[in-house]
């Protein structure tokens, strides 16, 4: 891939998405009764500052200097985003865990998983912060304040 | 008089003085640390604020906000890394006064001014919020959605360097805010078959995707580079009392500086959106062009840390007036604030004081305080604050995101919030890795159904006619308040674009210079 097309991609993301999300809530509307307009005005407000928006960014795209080759820009990009990416991955996993794991087990791997995930290497260390985080949690939201943890195969 | 005197008797209860005590504290920690802002927190405490009394919750979250405010010095002073955003001018002359070995006069000076300046905030905000809800109480529906669409017209214009994007980024939130069902007909708009989502989209979850979530997926990037910053430079740094109190005696003896810098913090934290770190600037800025030693500042200048520390601490009572006496929060902690307001079933804006005098007092009152209490806590905890710039981000960000997840959940018991929570976090690092600004987005989802409420009542008290919204004298001012705004963020547009064809241009004009001499 050009490094030019990874910029554009870059740029058009976020753009791109509002504007999928936009015909989706546009094209739920023919069937409601809608008697004052609100969505429908808001959603013409935002259409227009999409195409500004658009616009200034592709300007911004074509006034930047060349980058270098494309495999460069995405290696560069991966070296600084690589502990982001795998963030999300991490938690988008936990949030799913949570349900069938329960609190104690998804939280207990998930702390673990990222001390060590983010560059922290002494197991015995990583353990005893997993273990003493899942305890506090357990005592603030459990038993001083009464609420509910996800349930898991242990019952919580 | 009763009702700020009511206020300070539910100040005054054991639990709330431990909400307040406490609050300072993690408002400390919280400063402290780069990278976990005040808003973050108050958006990670929110879920937990709901589970205690209104007024502890609100104690809680204020007090933080007034401890952040004095805990991002200490960084900027010892490691010349702000803490938070308010403290980016304190590091200026603060790191100086540290490599002279002066660290303990420089926090001395911190704490005495940010107590000076917090105090004239929340005091003077508790002078203003009756008169200016009073006269708030004029306004009909028509005027509240003006206001809501001023609210958001102005944070989208102010916040971030793009008002296209700040503005897109405000209406990005109105529309989400409209996935619930029809105010006027209970019809579903667009919820995708959720039910969670038909009642309103829940704050919580949002705020702490939008906030937490995305601040510590984005602080991960730093994971690894921290040990070397805290460690080497704070190894050194001794408190001494006597060098603290020669601090606060420094900061006693400018009082003109302290009284200037603290009402430019209070008046620019009145208006949406400026922020601590613009009213910093400009306090700061005004404390050099007054001083008798202006070739001082940036070296070391006692006079810059007051003048920064002292605006920074009184912006926290500036921007409580708009967001309790008319519903719009001057800052992100306050839109938080607003928003654990509605959760908790308090509706800001001009009837809190005929309503929730009490509690809205009681706020402010706490403000003031948490405000005071700096000095003896600053003190007190000086030595285990420095112990806390070392915490490894490898470590803070796994727990700060658990702690976010169980709060999500137990919000209302829903896993479907904590995915939701997911999304916002997603959508909110998509945000800014553009420039785009995350703050009118929250206001959106704050304000936008605000603004629709009062559009349907406005259309059918005005049977459907436009005009309805500029009859009275009010809405005719906030109409051409929002033209001033939309102009002035056009021509900022207009002259950024300028000033970007106009440097490649003279880049190419200098390159052809130098190509001729050559």
């Amino acid at each position: 891939m050009s490094p030019k097309a990874l910029q554009i991609g870059s740029v058009l993301a976020l753009p791109a998405l509002v504007a999928v999300y936009m015909v989706a809530f546009a094209l739920a509307l023919p069937g409601l009764e809608i008697a004052t307009g609100h969505p429908i005005w808001v959603l013409a407000f935002l259409a227009l500052l999409l195409v500004i928006v658009l616009i200034q960014e592709l300007r911004g795209v074509r006034s930047e200097d060349q980058p270098a080759q494309g495999d460069a820009v995405l290696r560069t990009w991966w070296a600084v985003n690589r502990p982001t990416v795998t963030m999300i991955i991490l938690l988008g996993g936990y949030a799913l865990a949570l349900g069938y794991l329960g609190f104690y087990l998804s939280s207990a791997i998930f702390t673990a998983a990222a001390i060590y995930v983010l560059g922290y290497r002494r197991l015995p260390i990583i353990a005893l912060i997993a273990g003493a985080t899942v305890l506090a949690l357990w005592a603030l939201f459990g038993e001083l304040l009464d609420l509910r943890l996800p349930n898991g195969p242990f019952g919580a | 008089m009763e009702p700020i005197l009511e206020g300070l008797r539910l100040v005054v209860e054991p639990l709330l003085l431990l909400a307040l005590f406490g609050g300072v504290v993690v408002g400390f920690i919280v400063g402290v640390l780069p990278g976990l802002s005040t808003s973050n927190t108050a958006a990670i405490l929110l879920p937990f604020t709901l589970t205690v009394p209104v007024e502890v919750g609100l104690v809680l979250i204020v007090s933080i906000y007034a401890g952040a405010a004095y805990g991002g010095a200490i960084p900027a002073i010892l490691l010349n890394i702000p803490g938070e955003a308010g403290s980016a001018a304190t590091a200026l002359d603060g790191y100086p006064m540290t490599r002279q070995g002066r660290a303990a006069e420089a926090l001395g000076i911190a704490r005495m001014a940010s107590v000076i300046g917090g105090a004239i905030g929340a005091g003077a905000a508790i002078l203003m919020i009756g008169p200016l809800a009073d006269y708030a109480l004029r306004f009909g529906p028509a005027e509240m959605f003006l206001l809501a669409v001023l609210g958001l017209t102005v944070v989208g214009a102010v916040v971030g360097d793009n008002p296209s994007k700040g503005l897109f980024a405000a209406l990005l939130g109105m529309l989400i805010a409209a996935m619930a069902a029809d105010p006027f007909t209970g019809q579903a708009r667009f919820t995708m078959g959720f039910l969670q989502l038909y009642e309103e989209v829940p704050f919580v979850p949002a705020l702490i995707g939008l906030f937490a979530f995305t601040e510590m997926l984005l602080l991960a990037r730093q994971a690894g580079q921290n040990e070397q910053l805290g460690g080497v430079s704070t190894a050194g740094v001794s408190l001494s009392l006597r060098a603290v109190a020669d601090g606060v005696r420094t900061t006693l003896g400018q009082p003109v500086n302290v009284l200037r810098s603290s009402l430019i913090g209070l008046g620019l934290g009145i208006i949406p959106g400026v922020g601590t770190a613009i009213s910093n600037f400009v306090s700061y800025g005004q404390a050099r062009s007054r001083s008798r030693h202006p070739e001082l500042f940036g070296k070391g200048s006692p006079e810059g840390v007051v003048a920064s520390e002292a605006c920074d601490n009184a912006v926290t009572g500036g921007a409580m007036v708009p967001m309790l006496a008319l519903g719009i929060p001057g800052s992100a902690t306050t839109a938080v604030l607003l928003a654990a307001l509605y959760l908790q079933g308090i509706q800001p804006g001009p009837q809190v004081l005929r309503n929730f005098p009490a509690e809205a007092y009681a706020l402010l009152i706490a403000l003031f305080l948490a405000n005071l209490l700096i000095l003896p806590l600053g003190v007190l905890l000086a030595s285990p604050m420095i112990l806390i710039t070392r915490v490894k981000i490898e470590i803070l960000v796994p727990i700060v995101l658990v702690v976010c997840v169980i709060g999500t959940y137990a919000f209302r018991n829903s896993l479907f919030d904590v995915g939701l929570a997911f999304v916002f976090g997603l959508l909110g690092i998509l945000m800014r890795s553009r420039g785009f600004p995350v703050v009118p987005l929250v206001l959106g989802l704050i304000l936008g159904p605000i603004a629709e409420e009062n559009f349907i009542r406005s259309l059918q008290l005005g049977r459907y006619q436009a005009g309805f919204f500029v009859s009275s004298t009010i809405s005719k001012i906030l109409v051409l308040f929002l033209l001033l705004i939309v102009v002035g963020a056009a021509r900022r547009a207009w002259r950024r674009r300028h000033h970007q064809d106009a440097e490649p241009a003279a880049e190419t004009a200098e390159q052809a210079e130098s190509g001729a001499g050559r």
